[in-house]
């Protein structure tokens, strides 16, 4: 990881913090899509069968994206200068390689729109995070949340392209 | 004893009046004096509060703190939605500009936000201000019973990263004090699911509110303890709803100044608990009576 | 300075030298006849009507060339009625500007021809094609937007309660905003002053939110 991928912020969520409200998700909806219904999130917390533990699935801006890679129209680029990874909608149509590209299923296909849809980084201010009382889902630099994922997988997550 | 501003909000008032005695009580045993905000509006609504216009939302917020600002430096709440809000409109109108063109507005009704206010919850007033042996003090009939601990959501709202945790070990802390009994699981961090209670009615109650109660039920808890009127009114009367995922539960949802005002010697008669939608009358009656 | 002065006199509420050759004014709907006869009788040439949903209004810009200078008078009808008069007998050539303006987004004229010009007059959509979701705000958060903005609480208080705070001891109202009338209207004019009525389509005659409920 060279010093500028270490520096970017993404997002870092943290399971023990959770409390499931799904602020997130109705933040997330209403700021991309002007609904509040969490099926159109970018950002998905998922409960495991006995409801006590959460999980979320959330765009990491990986290093090396696949979904990218996967997109045979090169909609989805990953800014230089930010590093965030996004869909151009105008570019999209609408195959799902990516979402099937994913390691996280972070991209997912829009039925509305017909286009592949994921987390564009709120320009900077992801809603998720400031919207996120016990400040589960927080905006980290790769460096930090590589270390805080390792630990949360396990080492699972180490090799290979899409490394958090 | 320090002198407060105290912000009721609008669900303790309109929905749980029964919270505003206690706490009433409570406050006047301890010492602790009030000055009360008159004139305000709702803080707005956590949840839609963010999800209506930001402009109008701090411009609401903003007035509520300017009402509060005129009657001393620390602003005491009693509700989790109301702190969260009033806490992130103090931080967002640390920034000048943002005060200024909110003050533009509010200069039209002839207010001003000065940005001189601090807001408190009451579990970090009672537990850091007033201290836990003056409390240990007052409280006469401790109740030892089994407790469940309902933060919410909010409570663990913490300004520029702070230890999400203080707040709630406080609570817990308080609970003690007053001789009840804690029961630490991992469920009482899960949200009542209120807040997506409109949006997806369903889930909120199969993933939020049954996992809880089902676990509640297993324990024997006897009554579980909140510091949120709107968490105290999700559990209430999605409790009754479970019975469609098979779980029969009554389980009284009370709230921790409610609480508090019994074990101070509060005949329960005098606290209309008859507003509450759970079975807290009786266990108020059976326990403190 | 010819053209500012006419749309001045014929009721414009604001007009704006955009640049060089362009001026724009905002004009109240029930005026554009008036304007268009004022401009017409100086020698004005009508160009086009250009029509746009903007989620709780149509706006309507009506182009005209005044000795190569552009005028676009804008105006907005609400989607709840979306009708103006229409201008076609003093310039017969908005007819088909009308009448595509019609087709498009749905404005009615009155005194126009409303009959279809682009789209077929068989099958007609449902929806004018160029119209989206009457709404600023997700339906989900009208209840409780509207109470805040109309009375300053999540939700009104009620008979019950209020009986119940009264038989407990407490004040018949919790001192609110709503308690006072004077409160009440420092609620309104900061609501207006905070301009929710445009960017929330909050109504204050009708205490809702535009456009969530048909």
């Amino acid at each position: 990881m060279n010093k500028s991928n270490a520096d970017q912020r993404v997002l870092l969520y943290d399971p023990q913090r959770c409390t499931g409200c799904r602020c997130c998700e109705m933040a997330c909806a209403y700021q991309n899509f002007g609904s509040l219904t969490p099926i159109k999130s970018h950002i998905r917390i998922i409960a495991s069968e006995d409801g006590i533990h959460r999980d979320a699935v959330y765009c990491w801006h990986c290093e090396e994206p696949v979904c990218a890679a996967a997109c045979p129209v090169d909609a989805i680029e990953k800014d230089e200068r930010t590093g965030w990874v996004r869909v151009n909608p105008l570019k999209c149509i609408g195959c799902r390689s990516c979402t099937y590209a994913c390691p996280v299923a972070a991209a997912w296909f829009d039925e509305d729109r017909r286009t592949a849809a994921k987390c564009t980084f709120c320009d900077g201010d992801p809603l998720c995070a400031r919207f996120c009382s016990p400040q589960a889902i927080r905006v980290a630099t790769r460096a930090e949340a590589s270390a805080a994922l390792k630990q949360i997988l396990g080492g699972a997550a180490s090799g290979g392209g899409t490394s958090p | 004893m320090k002198e407060y501003a105290v912000y009721w909000g609008c669900m303790i008032p309109h929905r749980l009046p029964s919270i505003e005695i206690a706490a009433r009580y409570v406050l006047e045993k301890l010492g602790v004096r009030v000055r009360e905000v008159e004139n305000y509006t709702c803080c707005p609504d956590p949840i839609i509060g963010r999800f209506i216009d930001r402009k109008t939302a701090l411009t609401l917020s903003a007035r509520n703190l300017a009402l509060a600002e005129e009657l001393g430096p620390e602003l005491l709440v009693l509700c989790n939605g109301c702190f969260e809000t009033l806490i992130e409109a103090v931080e967002a109108l640390h920034d000048e500009n943002t005060r200024t063109e909110i003050n533009q507005i509010l200069e039209k009704v002839g207010r001003k936000y000065q940005g001189a206010i601090q807001v408190r919850h009451v579990v970090e007033v009672l537990h850091d201000d007033v201290g836990l042996n003056r409390i240990k003090e007052v409280v006469q009939k401790p109740s030892r019973v089994k407790l469940a601990v309902h933060y919410g959501c909010h409570l663990f709202r913490e300004p520029n990263g702070g230890d999400i945790w203080r707040k709630p070990k406080q609570f817990e802390e308080l609970l003690r004090v007053i001789g009840g009994n804690p029961v630490l699981c991992d469920h009482n961090r899960l949200c009542c699911g209120f807040p997506t209670s409109h949006v997806d009615p369903e889930y909120s109650l199969r993933m939020n509110l049954l996992p809880k109660m089902r676990c509640y039920k297993q324990l024997k808890i006897e009554a579980v303890v909140t510091v949120c009127p709107a968490c105290t009114i999700q559990m209430e009367t999605g409790q009754r709803m479970l019975r469609k995922f098979g779980l029969e539960t009554s389980v009284p949802i009370v709230h921790l100044m409610e609480l508090m005002a019994l074990a101070f010697g509060m005949r329960p008669q005098e606290l209309s608990l008859k507003v509450h939608r759970s079975p807290v009358e009786d266990f108020a009656r059976r326990v403190f009576g | 300075m010819e053209a500012e002065r006419v749309l001045k006199a014929a009721g414009a509420i604001q007009v704006v030298k955009k640049r060089d050759r362009k001026v724009e004014a905002a004009i109240r709907p029930d005026r554009i006849r008036t304007v268009a006869s004022k401009l017409c009788s100086h020698g004005a040439r009508f160009i086009i009507i250009a029509a746009a949903d903007s989620g709780l209004d149509i706006d309507l810009i009506y182009h005209f060339d005044l000795d190569g200078l552009v005028v676009a008078v804008k105006t907005r009808v609400p989607k709840e009625s979306p009708e103006i008069d229409s201008i076609k007998d003093i310039v017969p050539g908005a007819e088909w500007a009308e009448r595509e303006a019609s087709d498009l987004c749905g404005v009615r004229f009155r005194g126009g021809t409303n009959e279809p010009l682009v789209l077929p007059k068989e099958g007609a959509l449902e929806t004018p094609p160029l119209t989206r979701a009457f709404r600023v705000l997700p339906a989900e958060v009208a209840p409780v937007a509207e109470s805040i903005a109309s009375v300053g609480a999540t939700a009104p208080l009620t008979s019950l309660m209020e009986r119940r705070r009264q038989e407990a001891g407490l004040e018949a109202k919790a001192p609110m905003v709503y308690a006072t009338e004077k409160g009440t209207k420092e609620l309104t004019e900061l609501i207006k002053q905070a301009s929710f009525t445009e960017r929330g389509g909050f109504d204050p005659e009708r205490k809702k939110l535009r456009g969530v409920y048909k």
